[in-house]
């Protein structure tokens, strides 16, 4: 009887390399993710610390390309894209997270601020065929899935851009864009939390 | 029809509520989200023949239905605007 005593405990050990597993994988697929995006910005001047790709991302920098500390860059059906040509400035701020196949485009001078998330199929591009003209995208900005931003569009702090939206026109601080073309409305008027 | 008949309509008939104050907000009662705001600008825009502005998409002109039927009055007389 005493021999079979150590089989009792089987399932406790068990679940302990579970929990051990669930631990621990996280933070090994984060470095893993560390590890590939450091290759994958091989080519950018500044690249904070804690950035993390964790997908294909394709890289073109012949520009100035300055990316934030703590990024996260979500991989998925299609890689995300970041091109930045020669003379245009690119720069992403701290704790910013891109979901998969989002396409950043500087000619001129794209600007992301600090604790944004970006969606799924977002375009941000400054050149439109017709003109070139910087986009700015503040802080704690939320662009939800297939949304476009337009060149010379600045997007302000805390503000939504609605999913599918094409924003032709500056959105204020804690704003909800919306609509083809988008229209601008306070979030008071449609979120309970501001966040502001 | 009253404007304030048209919009109470327009609001039951396309948002599938029921009973609601003429001073209950549209957001936290649940009424109205997001995209659902938006249509309600459409609607007001089209049958009343006005234009609003970004800036006077608030609370203070649309988050209840005294409150927009009030908007809708000041914004046909062109009186001046909250926002």
């Amino acid at each position: 009887m005493t021999s079979r005593m150590p089989f009792v405990r089987v399932p406790a050990v068990v679940a302990q390399l579970e929990a051990l597993r669930k631990s621990v994988e996280p933070r090994a697929q984060r470095a893993v993710a560390m590890v590939r995006a450091r290759w994958l910005f091989r080519a950018v001047q500044s690249v904070g610390h804690n950035v993390a790709a964790y997908g294909p991302i394709s890289v073109h920098n012949a520009g100035e390309m300055v990316l934030g500390d703590r990024l996260t860059f979500v991989g998925g059906m299609l890689p995300s894209s970041l091109v930045c040509h020669p003379g245009a400035r690119l720069s992403i701020g701290e704790e910013t997270q891109f979901n998969y196949g989002v396409s950043l485009e500087a000619w001129k001078s794209v600007s992301v601020g600090a604790r944004c998330m970006f969606a799924s199929f977002i375009r941000v591009g400054d050149r439109d065929g017709h003109h070139t003209a910087p986009i700015v995208i503040e802080d704690d900005v939320w662009v939800a899935h297939g949304a476009i931003i337009m060149p010379g569009v600045r997007v302000g702090a805390r503000s939504v851009v609605a999913a599918g939206s094409i924003v032709t026109q500056d959105v204020p601080p804690d704003t909800l864009a919306m609509g083809n073309p988008a229209r601008n409305m306070s979030l008071e008027l449609v979120a309970r939390d501001t966040g502001s | 029809m009253s404007i304030r008949e048209r919009i109470r309509t327009f609001i039951v008939d396309t948002f599938f509520v029921d009973e609601f104050g003429d001073d209950d907000s549209f957001l936290r009662k649940g009424l109205i989200d997001s995209t659902g705001m938006m249509e309600l600008v459409a609607f007001l825009e089209q049958d009343f023949g006005i234009k609003l502005e970004d800036k006077e998409l608030v609370p203070e002109n649309l988050d209840s239905l005294t409150r927009v039927v009030a908007f809708v009055e000041r914004k046909q007389q062109r009186l001046p605007q909250v926002g």
